[in-house]
């Protein structure tokens, strides 16, 4: 009884330490902030991010399905500004495409954090200000996707069958999100997308018509093999 | 907290009628298992040329976690041991099986139970791009009606388009009322 009422009452000052932290760093979640400022908020994401996993760990030996799926959440909304303010950086390190990745992983964590608890349901806004940044700031390229035939899955939470069980994809059970485990699979087509499953499968580079390669992201020359005039 | 931004854009759900194959006679040439009540079809059930070439949507056994969950019995075409596989497609889509509804099955109590209950997984699991995640599902639809020289069965199939949140809006009453008015055209 005392450890369910001790684990809540570290869970409510957990709560505080991270709405303050949150919106302290949040400030720095725009790109005309100091490069070293931002990094410094970043750090000090990290730890807060490791002491939710602690809670959540706890909360799950303990068997509070609720407060672990909440710590879920607080992991995820944590690990999306952390990748937030990562993106910003990366950008002024002029790594475009580090960038890109953060930026995706932000999107997915905060995804994450809403489809585990309500804690995270005022996310939506802010899973639409990533997604404006994505489109505003990004080039409008191409993602890779795979289609395939399933012949055997298994549930991530019970390694029963997909779908066999009684276990949803994408809806939270003790502190993780189930998800399909694919075991067994033939391959059918991979095809050229704009609105992909999972957005770091992107085109790296595209040969223009001079048969040029270009980045992507920073249309600079990787190759040129394009012929000479007269030959070809 | 994170800062709340602006609400997303309204969009519009796009629902399509047309009508669907009989399902009876290609269950006979394909040798499974009549449909009755509720049944999910595989995706290319109007196509495949054998039992061997059907595949279910990626959606199914999700579907069929929730329909177990509710108590609402499925009928599968498939015999009992025996498996159609699913489709894996990485996409922001989510493309729901095809549900057969039978007639009698259009008034009993578990259609309602069954369209809200996945209304409402989908609105969870799409928690975070409701503003660009877009849903399809299909329901085709047995109709019965009765003639001089016995009964007239047809098949409606119903697609539904649009964002997880704007489906929320679609019922039993609109399948059924969907269903009728395009019987109505039919005959007219």
């Amino acid at each position: 009884m005392d450890r369910g009422k001790n684990l809540a009452q570290e869970i409510a000052a957990f709560r505080n330490k991270f709405n303050e932290t949150v919106i302290e760093c949040q400030k720095f979640c725009y790109i005309t902030r100091a490069k070293e400022l931002q990094v410094q908020a970043r750090d000090r994401l990290i730890p807060l991010k490791a002491e939710a996993g602690q809670i959540k760990e706890k909360t799950i030996a303990g068997m509070y399905e609720d407060a672990a799926n909440a710590m879920l959440s607080y992991e995820e909304m944590t690990e999306a500004l952390i990748n937030e303010l990562s993106m910003w950086i990366a950008l002024k390190d002029d790594e475009p495409a580090a960038a890109w990745d953060f930026l995706v992983d932000a999107q997915m964590s905060a995804i994450t954090a809403m489809q585990a608890h309500s804690v995270a349901d005022h996310l939506e806004g802010y899973s639409m200000h990533l997604s404006a940044l994505e489109k505003h700031m990004f080039p409008n390229h191409g993602f890779c996707s795979i289609g395939a035939i399933v012949r055997k899955s298994e549930c991530s939470v019970c390694g029963q069958e997909y779908g066999e069980c009684d276990h949803l994809k994408g809806r939270p059970y003790m502190g993780r999100i189930c998800a399909e485990h694919v075991k067994e699979f033939e391959l059918e087509e991979v095809s050229i997308v704009f609105n992909p499953g999972i957005k770091h499968c992107r085109i790296t580079s595209i040969i223009d018509d001079e048969g040029i390669t270009r980045d992507t992201l920073t249309w600079k020359v990787i190759a040129n093999t394009s012929y000479p005039q007269g030959e070809a | 907290m994170l800062i709340r931004y602006g609400r997303e854009r309204k969009r519009i759900v796009d629902i399509q009628v047309s009508d669907y194959i009989d399902v009876e006679k290609r269950v006979l040439e394909l040798g499974c298992k009549a449909p009755t009540g509720l049944t999910i079809l595989p995706r290319n059930f109007d196509t495949a040329s054998s039992l061997d070439e059907l595949v279910h949507e990626g959606t199914t056994p999700t579907i069929r976690s929730l329909l177990r969950q509710a108590g609402i019995q499925e009928i599968r075409l498939e015999e009992e041991g025996d498996k159609i596989p699913h489709a894996a497609k990485e996409s922001w889509e989510w493309v729901g099986p095809i549900i057969y509804i039978s007639q009698w099955m259009l008034t009993n109590a578990a259609l309602p139970v069954t369209i809200n209950m996945i209304s409402n997984y989908l609105y969870d699991i799409t928690k975070g791009h409701h503003h660009d995640a877009e849903v399809t599902f299909e329901y085709v639809v047995e109709t019965i009606e009765k003639t001089k020289r016995g009964e007239k069965r047809e098949y409606k199939r119903i697609t539904i388009k649009g964002s997880s949140e704007e489906l929320k809006v679609f019922d039993a009453n609109t399948l059924k009322q969907l269903t009728e008015n395009s019987e109505k055209k039919s005959k007219e």
